[in-house]
């Protein structure tokens, strides 16, 4: 192997990443921050599951290729809610559209 | 201290602290460009662990494609300012951070025994370790397996796709009587 790191670092790493990716979500209020925060954590999880493929075979690679493709769509329709809320009150802080009717 | 080693530490502490940035930011433009950051270092450790296919798809796919709809929409909606500063939820900040230090420790322990009870190397790693000796291109590899063993999750995908594409255009529709302003190219 090229570069022989320890499975494990790269696993404290995703640890770490998601970790601050989480506290991101659960303290920002600008809802595209959030969003971003959100594929923080996804990419996270996809370092450690291509960690994990590396001892366990292509599967890890082949299920990171579907996150990415679910976070696309996610982020697609995410931004779409938000141009519609915005367009109905020009305001998005994520506590004051807590109540999800138009 | 091996070479490795030296750039595994080197990237990783770039990529906690962009994505420190993308979290403390004021300004939801500097967090977005953060992310793009924070996206290359983790491209450059998916080539380290010898998965070059998924470096392009992340350079290709959010680097790219994801981050430029999320750069689009801020400047489309001028978010780029923070929003009203009072904290109407009191204690909110104390109690994100109070959960995410209960998540890292509850995540530490589990790597921990991980590192400790390791089930060596599965089955399927044989053939990982058989492409890179016989010198087999991994793209080959993961697109046979994308249309063999995973075949109805892709075609699944590819059903989710369009229902996203649906879904955003009814919802970013504009029902007759609402709005006079012409906005073409929404998302």
């Amino acid at each position: 192997m090229l570069l022989d790191v320890p499975s494990f670092y790269y696993l404290a790493l995703s640890a770490v990443l998601f970790t601050i990716g989480t506290v991101g979500v659960l303290t920002r209020r600008n809802p595209i921050v959030i969003f971003l925060c959100v594929e923080l954590m996804l990419n996270a999880v996809n370092l450690s599951l291509i960690t994990f493929s590396r001892t366990q075979g292509y599967d890890g690679q082949i299920f990171a290729f579907f996150v990415m493709t679910v976070a696309a769509a996610e982020v697609a329709v995410g931004l779409g809610i938000i141009v519609s809320i915005f367009r109905q009150r020009h305001n998005i802080d994520v506590d004051e559209v807590s109540i999800l009717r138009g | 201290m091996n070479g490795g080693l030296i750039a595994f530490w080197i990237i990783a502490a770039i990529s906690v602290i962009t994505a420190l940035g993308v979290v403390l930011h004021r300004n939801a433009i500097r967090s977005a460009l953060f992310l793009v950051l924070n996206f290359v270092c983790l491209a450059v450790f998916y080539v380290f662990l010898n998965a070059q296919v998924l470096a392009a798809f992340q350079i290709l796919v959010y680097a790219g494609a994801i981050m430029v709809l999320f750069l689009f929409v801020i400047q489309l909606l001028n978010l780029g300012g923070e929003l009203s500063p009072t904290d109407p939820l009191v204690g909110q900040r104390a109690v994100g951070l109070l959960l995410g230090a209960g998540l890292l420790a509850g995540l530490g322990k589990a790597i921990d025994f991980a590192r400790t009870h390791s089930p060596g190397l599965a089955p399927g790693a044989e053939r990982v370790l058989a492409a890179e000796r016989g010198g087999i291109s991994q793209i080959q590899i993961i697109g046979f397996d994308l249309f063999t063993k995973y075949v109805y999750p892709f075609e699944l995908t590819s059903i989710l796709l369009l229902v996203g594409v649906i879904g955003v255009m009814i919802l970013t529709k504009r029902r007759a009587g609402q709005g006079t302003t012409d906005a073409a190219g929404r998302s």
